[in-house]
């Protein structure tokens, strides 16, 4: 074991001093996956910044017109909320897949999109429920937030506070997971909101992002039959060991297919 | 995924050239790059700090230049070791043409890893040589030209426009203006 320093502060401002002050600190939300790449010595921070001690970002609250989850809830206690099964029932269901009762016993909403990990769940139903994620300095839209392979709009040393998720008409999520990891090979919201039909698909490319092709092809008309004739380009996609970027390219239709037939259409 | 990628350069094949043996430029355009000295004509060695995710890891490399075709084409090898946590080896082969009065720049690039590496990151490890070699190469000719433009992707489909994309919108505002006081 290789030494570094850890704090436990119990306000947000002590974090940002502490992440101020030392460059090479990293933030300790779940640490599913800070800490298995500590472990591997692939990351040696000078600093771990544990936010669990802090009040305020464990919290499941309905607003009215939307549910609002603090960065620090685990997993397990979304899929368990009887407040989030009511009112986005998808939610809590794709919470309840992610990885195995140990991940979802510590894992946070707040890790699982600061991170942006290709393959995690949570980015599909905060893109495609079109939630807000409030930060320690201001709110970003899902659409704003983000931007590339483990890249976010958050700065240096900003981190999630809490995310608004408004309530969908109707949402479901469907996933093919690694049998494994349960990694999402590939996961896909598909959402009535307010603001319109929404598709996220994540593990299918470097991050989250809009299938717009089958928002459109849904737009027309919110059937299976709709997806038949789209065929994704599989040119940008991930491409591994678990799946190559084509059979990841057709896995979107299906997955988009069975998240529309949930919702009977 | 195919990693690869295309650049035009408002540069002399001769410039991109040599610039692309340039080891400060080459200091430069690597992403993460700490330190980069020369060992032999076509060897160098280098400290990378990769910083990906939740990785953040000093890699010791060594870059090798190969079948040197000056000034149509090399291949960039690399060999990267980070210590108990694996290694890496890849490779971009690139080439240049004259084209339009300037230079397209053309590379392919592949990566592999071994050791603990492998067996946490095989997943990520396309993805993540895939947004080195956008970085690299992106900054490699915006340095040389900063109105590089990236060729086989079309840039405005993914939201941020290229510069072909504001002319041309420029373009129509102005004809529009033009057509409107015509019009008065």
């Amino acid at each position: 074991m290789y030494e570094f320093n850890y704090h436990r502060p119990t306000s947000l401002e002590d974090v940002s001093e502490i992440l101020a002050a030392n460059d090479e600190a990293k933030i300790l939300a779940g640490g599913m996956t800070l800490l298995p790449t500590m472990k591997m010595r692939l990351a040696q921070p000078s600093d771990l910044v544990d936010l669990s001690a802090i009040d305020g970002l464990s919290d499941i609250s309905d607003t009215g017109d939307a549910i609002e989850i603090g960065a620090m809830v685990r997993h397990a206690d979304v899929a368990g909320s009887d407040i989030v099964q009511n009112a986005i029932p998808a939610l809590a269901e794709l919470a309840n897949s992610i990885g195995d009762a140990q991940v979802r016993n510590r894992g946070t909403l707040g890790g699982s999109i600061a991170n942006s990990d290709p393959a995690s769940d949570y980015p599909a139903a905060v893109l495609g429920l079109d939630a807000v994620i409030k930060t320690n300095k201001r709110e970003i839209a899902a659409d704003d937030y983000f931007k590339g392979l483990f890249e976010t709009a958050l700065e240096a040393n900003e981190l999630v506070v809490s995310v608004k998720f408004p309530k969908p008409k109707k949402a479901a999520y469907a996933k093919f997971p690694n049998p494994a990891s349960r990694y999402a090979v590939v996961g896909v919201m598909v959402a009535e909101t307010d603001s319109g039909l929404r598709v996220a698909v994540t593990g299918a490319g470097a991050c989250a992002y809009r299938a717009t092709e089958i928002e459109a092809a849904l737009g027309k008309s919110f059937s299976t039959d709709a997806l038949a004739g789209i065929s994704m380009d599989a040119a940008d996609l991930n491409d591994d060991l678990h799946a190559s970027s084509e059979y990841r390219a057709h896995l979107i239709g299906v997955m988009a297919g069975r998240a529309v037939s949930t919702l009977g259409g | 995924m195919e990693i690869k990628g295309e650049y035009q350069i408002d540069a002399s094949r001769e410039a991109v050239w040599d610039a692309l043996n340039d080891p400060e430029m080459l200091k430069k355009c690597i992403p993460g790059c700490e330190s980069l000295e020369q060992i032999s004509a076509t060897e160098l060695k280098a400290k990378v700090m990769a910083a990906i995710g939740p990785v953040r890891a000093r890699f010791d490399t060594r870059l090798s230049l190969e079948n040197l075709n000056p000034p149509q084409s090399y291949t960039l090898v690399g060999e990267s070791k980070a210590g108990m946590a694996g290694f890496g080896r890849g490779s971009a082969a690139v080439r240049l043409e004259e084209s339009n009065g300037g230079t397209l720049l053309t590379y392919n690039a592949d990566f592999k890893v071994g050791g603990k590496l492998a067996q946490v990151g095989s997943r990520l490890v396309m993805g993540a040589t895939k947004k080195t070699a956008d970085d690299f190469f992106g900054t490699f000719s915006r340095e040389l030209d900063p109105g590089a433009m990236r060729m086989d992707i079309d840039e405005a489909t993914g939201g941020a426009m290229n510069s072909m994309t504001w002319k041309a919108i420029g373009a129509a505002v102005a004809l529009l203006l033009i057509w409107w006081f015509l019009l008065r």
